[in-house]
């Protein structure tokens, strides 16, 4: 017996390091293959990236030294805008989903819809903002049509990321509400949401990564122009005027896209390297900033 | 007993202390009358045939093995099975009379005199004197009745000198027990007639489990409390009245054995059954 008990330790011992051994080594390739690209991206971009001009001044169309400014505030305007879109939606969505919606053939109908929703590619979504937006309701080329492709981009998302952020709230907290006499509205935006409120911003500020890197939905519905913008003009009419949701609005991804593509610049190679720079800088603070606030908030709901 | 209000017809209690001496604390107020009360869950009976009266002003402990429906007879005292589809009770329930199963009540209102609270310490993720102000503010409370209100919920919940000088700190950073006893300050402080506990110290350790027994002695007299609990000892020590509860196969639906003075219970019960139990649970 006892040899044999050693025999079947010894196995067990060789199968784990084998297994610890696999693991370790898909794991290391994988952070190998992402800090590769990061720092390729980086280091051919940096130079640009870091230049005050680059992210200030106008794209040139034909002759080197355009910069990205335009288009470095659009993906700013247009990411805010679809957050003032999505996020309410969504966590109207998700409130009802969570708290609300009785187990039945229409509430899995509809998360059914939201799961379908999610997996559409991105560039089937631009289209049909493309169809809808831009010529059917005649808006054009704009950040109002690029606003709302997005929108229909980031909902599956933040509804998901909200609801089980709502969900994770333990049953307890719920029927602590509601035993005080709480209604069940009460309960939910006093009670389950303030605690899930670190979840619901790590979420949103990671959608928000997401949809500041989307090039294909954009392509057809804010446009591949970026109007030179003059930050002095209030005429909400004017092209130039930044805060006009009705002009075209090129953003980071799609300038990627519409140089590599079409673009007749002599330096378009580094004034593309400098924009995917800016641009996985940029993805990456958002995802530190989400860590960040996450824990802070989770910190401060949890006390010191 | 302390009870400074329970005696006082609301009439005289405005001058000395007007915001705990409401008709909410008249003499007798928060008994239950229970008359062939049953609970299904999508149509299987799960509990049937409960008859029992619960004194105003005394503790009452429900006592059985696991599955026995007692947390579910408990549930329905402020209607918190409402929550879960498919679950129907049927029989009478009278809270004071009125009858609480056929809507008598609306349950946000009933939940407001009958509170709870259960065998997880449920703090919300604000401040500790926010957990108390939470629901007296819901209900109109002006600021500064609020903080008197805090303390005194605090104080009969035996945790106010632990926490006085931390009344704006998270409720989160309190550890197990401290939490509890936050939880019954926090249901105190809608003026409840009625305390109902499910296990309120399954999860706590001895020493947590004490106090909030004599907290249970001392509020006896000024509210009703049920109480579910796993611990006959605990049972005994706290209880004026007991109700054992028994499901003897999953066949038949949990029913009341038998219920009584908790003395009679414990030394002489009428069937073997309740004897047997006790026996087991002591042995």
């Amino acid at each position: 017996m006892p040899s044999n008990l050693s025999e079947r330790a010894i196995k067990a011992k060789r199968q784990d390091k084998t297994a610890t051994v696999i693991i370790s080594v898909i794991v290391g390739f994988i952070i190998l293959l992402l800090a590769a690209i990061i720092i390729y991206i980086l280091a051919k971009g940096i130079g640009k990236a870091v230049d005050p001009s680059f992210l200030t001044s106008n794209p040139q169309q034909f002759k080197e030294g355009g910069g990205i400014g335009p288009e470095l505030f659009n993906s700013f305007y247009l990411l805010v805008i679809t957050l003032i879109i999505s996020f309410p939606l969504s966590l109207g969505a998700a409130i009802f989903l969570a708290e609300y919606a009785p187990a039945n053939a229409v509430t899995s109908g509809i998360k059914t819809a939201i799961e379908v929703l999610s997996s559409l590619p991105s560039i089937v979504v631009g289209l049909f903002a493309f169809l809808l937006f831009v010529i059917q309701m005649g808006w054009g080329f704009s950040i109002a049509s690029g606003a709302l492709a997005l929108t229909v981009f980031n909902i599956p998302l933040l509804v998901r990321t909200i609801q089980q952020a709502l969900e994770s709230v333990p049953a307890h907290q719920r029927d602590a509400g509601l035993a005080m006499g709480l209604t069940r509205w009460e309960t939910t935006i006093h009670i389950i949401l303030p605690t899930a409120m670190p979840a619901i911003v790590t979420g949103l500020i990671l959608s928000a990564g997401r949809v500041f890197g989307e090039a294909a939905a954009l392509i057809y519905s804010a446009g591949q122009s970026a109007p030179a913008l003059d930050f002095t003009n209030f005429d909400l009419s004017s092209a130039s005027c930044p805060w006009n949701i009705w002009r075209p609005a090129e953003t980071l991804a799609v300038h990627i896209w519409k140089i590599n593509s079409e673009g007749v610049v002599p330096d378009l190679e580094a004034v593309s390297d400098g924009t995917a720079a800016v641009l996985i800088i940029c993805v990456l603070a958002f995802n530190l900033l989400a860590r960040f606030l996450g824990k802070r908030l989770g910190k401060k709901l949890t006390a010191e | 007993m302390q009870g400074q209000a329970v005696q006082c017809p609301p009439a005289q209690a405005e001058s000395s202390e007007p915001h705990l001496e409401t008709q909410e604390y008249m003499e007798n107020a928060g008994a239950f009358t229970l008359k062939d009360v049953s609970v299904s869950y999508s149509g299987e009976t799960a509990v049937a045939g409960v008859s029992a009266d619960l004194k105003a002003k005394e503790v009452t402990a429900l006592i059985g093995p696991s599955g026995c429906g007692k947390s579910t007879i408990l549930r329905c005292l402020n209607r918190m099975n409402d929550m879960f589809p498919g679950v129907e009770v049927g029989g009478n329930i009278l809270l004071d009379g009125v009858d609480i199963v056929s809507g008598g009540i609306d349950p946000i209102t009933l939940r407001m005199r009958v509170g709870m609270v259960f065998q997880q310490p449920s703090v919300f993720p604000l401040s500790i004197y926010d957990n108390i102000a939470y629901g007296p503010r819901l209900l109109g409370g002006k600021s500064q009745d609020l903080d008197e209100l805090v303390e005194d919920c605090l104080r009969k919940a035996a945790i106010w000198d632990e926490v006085k000088d931390e009344l704006k700190e998270s409720a989160l950073g309190l550890s197990g027990g401290q939490q509890q006893r936050l939880c019954i300050a926090r249901a105190l402080a809608t003026k409840p007639e009625v305390l109902l506990m499910d296990e309120p110290c399954s999860a706590l350790d001895p020493l947590s489990t004490e106090r909030i027994e004599d907290t249970i002695l001392e509020l006896r007299g000024e509210m009703t409390f049920v109480i579910v609990t796993h611990n006959m000892q605990q049972a005994h020590r706290v209880s004026d009245t007991t109700l054992f509860m028994l499901r003897e196969t999953m066949e038949r639906p949990a029913e009341l054995v038998e219920y009584g003075p908790t003395d009679q219970i414990f030394n002489d019960p009428k069937d073997q059954r309740t004897a047997d139990y006790l026996a087991g649970a002591f042995g």
